[in-house]
């Protein structure tokens, strides 16, 4: 059996981003609120809209680091396990129809997709990570699976 | 699969950028993007440079020369308004986008889309706030502080003003969520805070000073632009308001701002000053608390821009006394630089030059704003020739001077060519002379009195103001020259290595230069 885990980069902590959080909410809110107690309230309003904007993109990264994905490879099945934040999903093919085919990015600075599964119903592992952490993923996948019939005829033509 | 597909997967090794107009306006990559910021900063440096050589030219002489006094002081308002929001600090922000992934060892910004979109916020910004120059009325012209109740007085152009300084400031707001958030989440594995190099701590510290004062900004010109048409009164004496809040307001942002434009540029010099020292930086520490220090300091020292305006003795010595203590983290920097020079195996090449002469001249203006410090005295300096001197010799030869020196020291990084290095030294020699030819008389003006802001003086002042014209073209002129290396560096010339300089520090510098169009796609592990 084969199980691949795979987490993308995040240097970010819950523990980090909420201090950070923290120290930037109470000096921005002591300042923003001791112009609103003078009677300059706007201030207070775009102080608000300014940490809402801070506090989603803080969120949105922890979010992504906690997202993991889980590959299992055994004799009969390919399980693929993602779990990103509170969704959970489970996708099983059999063995011998699973495929794995890197999908060239539709613009030239565009990520590439990585697929997995029974041609038609592959689904994309690793979407959040490098190129070349996408690519040596497949290399070692495709040493455990067959290619898609377009990646087979390419190694062959190569 | 299509045979295809598997064609375009071969060029996916390459995976370099998209051809034509689209791959700069759809791009998400932060090489691209920081190169769009440093365009734009070059290109608004020359139309501000415009605006202060017309400044400049009608004051050459006393007399009325070649503008009229309502346009001269559109020219002083809309040139401080596009050097700080349109040049300077897009400059750095295009510096930023270059250098914090590739310092860090990311392979990217942690939210490109975002990243896009507040660069391109910048052109439609400054194209409004320059259009108002063909406006009934003309452009702003109550200076860049925009005080009420002669803000309030202008003509058609003062909500589109207020329009393009909210724009170019939701594009700060965003580069800074977007720099905190991938300093703190895309650090290659190992590099704890600490160990981040200086310009990514100082710009992490400008990006929170950002957050703390751009809303106090919002706010205040929201509220010129509802005392103006929603018959509210926050700033009008009639009304109950009180027009000198607004200054309170004004400074509670302008203060900081100095330092948000300051700190990156003591970032860039503390990287050129090691290398071409051939010693890593002295006290990387304590320069980390010092950065952080000014921050803090930045925010309780405003009301030192208003001395004169009157406040309780109190206020007046703590003002006083906590711009003084600014001193001491800044003294901190320039002592560490100088002891990273100290023994150290010194060449001048040109980033060295300018990052000396930035030592050397951003000192000049912060001693005199020390001078400033003293309220007793800066009742005589107060809006006089004086803070012109100050203020352009922190922001010229301090800010622009750091990002100069920026540019030719990583040059070769982006471009994979070596700058003429010749005409580097030349360029930076004229900006030397002409940038003090230009600034320093002006410190004798404002002693001797003359106001800022006029386009006409007494006589007495016209021999200082002559010199200060010439270095102003001077000065002017010797940028042609930047851009003329720049373009010829960008063409072709000598191949840079990968390390580019004898000994660089830096994760930068262990990939090719130019740096290729995806860097650290495997994170690096930092020992």
């Amino acid at each position: 059996m084969h199980l691949f885990e795979l987490s993308p980069n995040c240097s970010l902590t819950p523990g980090t981003a909420t201090l950070f959080y923290l120290s930037i909410l109470a000096v921005t809110l002591v300042v923003a609120g001791a112009f609103a107690v003078a009677g300059f309230w706007p201030v207070l309003l775009f102080a608000g809209l300014e940490l809402l904007g801070l506090a989603a993109a803080l969120h949105a990264s922890l979010r992504r680091g906690r997202n993991r994905e889980f590959i299992r490879i055994d004799e009969r099945d390919v399980v693929v396990n993602r779990c990103a934040g509170r969704r959970r999903a489970e996708y099983r093919f059999a063995r011998p129809w699973a495929r794995v085919q890197l999908q060239a990015a539709p613009a030239s600075n565009w990520p590439s997709r990585l697929l997995i599964g029974p041609v038609g119903r592959a689904v994309e592992v690793g979407a959040f990570l490098t190129e070349s952490e996408r690519r040596r993923l497949n290399t070692r996948l495709a040493q455990l699976l067959p290619p898609a019939p377009g990646a087979l005829r390419r190694i062959v033509e190569t | 699969m299509s045979a295809t597909t598997e064609h375009a997967h071969d060029h996916d090794h390459d995976h370099g950028p998209a051809r034509g107009l689209m791959r700069w306006i759809t791009t998400t990559n932060h090489k691209d993007i920081g190169t769009m910021y440093l365009v734009f900063a070059l290109t608004m440096l020359f139309v501000g440079g415009l605006m202060a050589l017309i400044v400049r030219a009608e004051l050459f002489q006393p007399g009325i020369q070649f503008v009229n006094p309502a346009f001269f002081n559109q020219m002083t308002t809309t040139h401080a308004l596009v050097m700080l929001f349109g040049m300077i600090m897009p400059a750095f922000a295009g510096f930023a986008n270059w250098m914090i992934p590739m310092m860090i060892g990311a392979p990217d910004m942690a939210l490109p889309r975002l990243n896009n979109w507040s660069f391109w916020l910048l052109p439609f910004a400054a194209t409004m706030l320059l259009s108002t120059l063909f406006m009934p009325g003309g452009g702003p012209a109550a200076g860049w502080t925009m005080y009420p109740p002669l803000s309030l007085q202008g003509g058609d152009s003062f909500p589109f003003t207020i329009f393009a300084v909210h724009l170019l400031g939701i594009s700060s707001i965003m580069a800074s969520i977007n720099i905190i958030v991938t300093i703190l989440n895309m650090r290659a594995p190992g590099m704890t805070l600490l160990k981040m190099p200086l310009f990514v701590w100082t710009w992490l510290i400008t990006a929170y000073l950002l957050i703390g004062v751009m809303p106090v900004l919002a706010g205040g010109v929201t509220m010129l632009l509802t005392d103006q048409f929603f018959g509210t009164s926050f700033f009008q004496a009639a009304g109950g308001g009180d027009p000198v809040l607004f200054q309170h307001i004004f400074w509670f942002f302008g203060h900081p701002e100095v330092y948000i434009i300051i700190l990156p540029a003591f970032g860039i010099v503390s990287h050129i000053i090691p290398t071409f020292s051939r010693k890593p930086l002295f006290g990387h520490e304590s320069m980390v608390f010092a950065t952080a220090s000014i921050g803090f300091l930045s925010f309780i020292v405003w009301a030192h821009h208003m001395f004169t305006v009157g406040m309780p003795l109190a206020g007046t010595l703590f003002f006083m006394m906590s711009t003084m203590l600014i001193a001491v983290p800044t003294g901190v920097k320039i002592f560490n630089w100088t002891a990273t020079m100290w023994r150290g195996s010194i060449s001048f090449e040109t980033p060295m030059l300018f990052a000396v002469g930035f030592l050397f001249m951003f000192s000049i203006g912060g001693f005199s704003g020390l001078m400033m410090a003293l309220a007793p005295v800066d009742f005589q300096y107060h809006d006089t020739y004086f803070i012109v001197a100050h203020f352009h010799y922190v922001m010229v030869p301090g800010a622009l001077f750091a990002a100069l020196g920026g540019a030719y020291y990583w040059l070769p990084k982006w471009t994979g060519h070596m700058y003429d290095e010749k005409l580097g030294k030349v360029h930076f020699w004229l900006s030397t002379i002409f940038v003090n030819l230009l600034f320093f008389p002006q410190h004798f003006l404002g002693l001797a009195g003359m106001p800022r802001r006029i386009p006409d003086y007494a006589t007495q002042f016209a021999d200082w103001n002559m010199w200060s014209s010439v270095g102003a073209f001077g000065f002017g002129f010797s940028q042609l020259l930047f851009v003329y290396i720049v373009i010829k560096c960008v063409r072709g010339g000598e191949k840079a290595s990968a390390k580019v300089w004898d000994r660089p520090f830096g994760l930068e510098w262990t990939v090719p230069s130019p740096a290729p169009y995806h860097t650290f796609e495997k994170a690096p592990e930092i020992k």
